[in-house]
């Protein structure tokens, strides 16, 4: 096991966003998370991701469990073990594309990753936009510097945040596949999406109603809910 | 930038005071220790013509005489410990002598002098031969060591050290010498007519008087007839608290300069915390500490304090020059600028308390950023 929850809620005063969730990710596995707007998709992503703590329960990494840990020790895990994709990409407009993708390096201080960010750069299609700023680059081309910028550190998991979000089918397609071919690679993905198409690509799909997540399951006669996780 | 500029300004202002105040400081002290006569006496029609000041403090030329035998007068007055004479005379133009401008002649009298004499001490001989010259720090236009002074070649002996008066923008020669050079040149002919046989005349005495009589034997030399009195000490303290006055306004402006620094940058950095929240809580989304945080906030606040300290200290070399010619133009004043070790303590000393001031701005804002959480880094957009 890579990632695990044990019972996670998260409660905003009377209003319970999530309501002991147990979930289980296994290294380069991918596991998709939808439900209507405002269902806690976000806050569960970001709690997995160690950016928001939970009001009760646990989470394990790699059988180790994280809740207890200082606040720095978090910042180091988030740093060397994981990679986030934010909804609305999140780039720093006054650093260039290569800059960008560093600033992971840069903060863990890792240095000569240039090399590599350039690689990675490249096989996402925007070696000839190293030296842009972020207001050069369309949607597509920021979200792509995004993943760059996520996959830098060679993460354990990846996080994204609704990933192809205004992004046309095309773009959304290509996206998807690179997030896809990261388990490939060794790397789990944990995704937040509205999208079916992209969902149904994942190992595991679960849809967060009333706080509480339920598994969708996959037959040939198409999905059904059959599981709730708590 | 707002900012930067904020801090230069201050920094401008307040470094082109600290050279000023220096600059003055030093002039005023290093002249009332070498000015050596309580007392000096010229003709009272010369009161007229020159500022008491610019007679001090300035090179400019100063054709003013009187008759010798006052010299003798003076020195029988109760209470006079020394008189000495001096001549003063001009270089006219680039046809006589290596000056570039016109430039104030002064003889002294190698037998009663003191105040030279001090200077004369540190050269190698001791003394100053007929034909050498000392020339003040300031005069320009001088070649190599010897020079043509109103058509007479002449061994410049030395140039002494700064002294903040009228000697730094002079020439010091033997008194015979002076009247010589003098009594032969056909531009200055019409003194002579005027006054007499230049080695009858004299231009002013220096004058030491014994301690607490200077207002009693200045009322004594009044009545010995057409002479004028001025009192070294008293034309420097009436310097001194007229630029006093001009420092209190530029203190206030530059105090008030600092203030406005502090309060920017405060504001600055404060709402640094809440506009850049988005792009801190993707640092910390990406695994920036709190510590990481603050320190980023605090090395902007340092960084941006030290480009506003370098720009600040050209504008303040600016300001200063501005100011000092401005205020010379007003006013004749004793002035040495600051040395090189002078300047490098001001720089510091300016550094290290805009550093402070920038590092204690920043320290609440940077406490205030520490604590944004990284969840922040999901809720924005991008980041400008």
């Amino acid at each position: 096991m890579l990632l695990e929850t044990q019972n996670i809620s998260k409660q905003y005063g009377e209003e319970v966003i999530l309501d002991q969730i147990s979930l289980v990710i296994k290294q380069a596995e991918s596991l998709a998370i939808t439900g209507p707007s405002g269902s806690g998709k976000s806050t569960l992503l970001s709690i997995l991701g160690l950016l928001l703590e939970p009001t009760g329960g646990d989470i394990y990494l790699k059988q180790q469990t994280v809740s207890n840990l200082s606040d720095d020790k978090r910042s180091e895990i988030r740093n060397h073990s994981f990679g986030f994709i934010f909804q609305s990409t999140q780039l720093i407009g006054s650093l260039t594309v290569l800059d960008n993708v560093l600033v992971p390096a840069y903060l863990g201080r890792k240095p000569n990753l240039e090399n590599k960010a350039i690689k990675i750069l490249t096989e996402l299609g925007l070696q000839n936009r190293l030296n842009y700023y972020p207001y050069q680059l369309s949607i597509g081309q920021k979200r792509r510097v995004a993943i760059a910028r996520a996959i830098l550190l060679d993460p354990a998991i990846v996080f994204a945040d609704e990933p192809t979000n205004d992004l046309d089918p095309v773009r959304a397609a290509q996206i998807g596949d690179f997030l896809y071919s990261l388990p490939q690679k060794g790397c789990a993905l944990i995704l937040v999406t509205h999208d079916p198409g992209l969902a149904e690509k994942a190992d595991k799909t679960i849809e967060i109603v009333n706080g509480k997540a339920i598994e969708i399951c996959r037959s040939v006669a198409g999905p059904t809910k059959n599981k709730i996780y708590a | 930038m707002a900012t930067l500029f904020t801090v230069a300004i201050s920094v401008g202002i307040l470094f082109a005071l600290y050279l000023l105040y220096h600059g003055i400081t030093m002039g005023l002290s290093t002249s009332e220790n070498r000015m050596g006569a309580d007392l000096l006496v010229i003709p009272d029609d010369a009161r007229d013509l020159q500022d008491s000041s610019e007679l001090l403090f300035t090179g400019a030329p100063v054709c003013i005489y009187m008759n010798k035998n006052y010299e003798k007068e003076v020195a029988h007055i109760s209470g006079v410990e020394k008189v000495s004479a001096q001549f003063f005379t001009q270089t006219l133009n680039a046809s006589c002598c290596s000056t570039a401008t016109a430039t104030r002649l002064i003889g002294f009298d190698p037998a009663t002098d003191w105040a030279v004499q001090s200077w004369l001490k540190k050269l190698p001989a001791k003394s100053l031969a007929y034909n050498e010259v000392l020339a003040g720090r300031n005069v320009s236009g001088f070649i190599g060591s010897n020079t043509y002074i109103l058509g007479k070649k002449v061994h410049v002996a030395a140039n002494f050290e700064p002294t903040g008066t009228s000697l730094d923008h002079s020439i010091i020669m033997n008194i015979d010498l002076a009247r010589k050079m003098a009594q032969g040149k056909p531009e200055l002919q019409h003194f002579w007519q005027r006054y007499g046989d230049p080695d009858q005349i004299i231009s002013a005495l220096l004058v030491k008087v014994e301690a607490g009589k200077k207002d009693e034997v200045a009322n004594a030399i009044t009545d010995l007839g057409d002479l004028a009195v001025i009192k070294s000490s008293d034309i420097l303290q009436g310097i001194k608290d007229q630029l006093d006055t001009v420092f209190y306004i530029m203190l206030g402006a530059g105090l008030l300069a600092a203030l406005a620094s502090i309060f920017q940058l405060f504001a600055r950095f404060y709402s640094l915390a809440w506009d850049r929240k988005g792009e801190l809580g993707l640092y910390r989304a990406m695994g920036a500490t709190r510590r990481d945080l603050k320190i980023l906030v605090i090395g902007e606040a340092l960084c941006l304090t030290s480009g506003g300290i370098i720009l600040g200290s050209i504008l303040g070399s600016i300001f200063y020059y501005l100011i000092l010619l401005l205020l010379e133009s007003q006013k004749a004043f004793p002035f040495i600028p600051a040395a090189w070790p002078a300047v490098l303590f001001g720089i510091i000393g300016i550094t290290t308390l805009f550093e402070l001031i920038g590092f204690i701005s920043a320290w609440f804002p940077a406490r205030q950023s520490g604590k944004i959480e990284p969840s922040a880094a999901m809720a924005l957009g991008d980041i400008d």
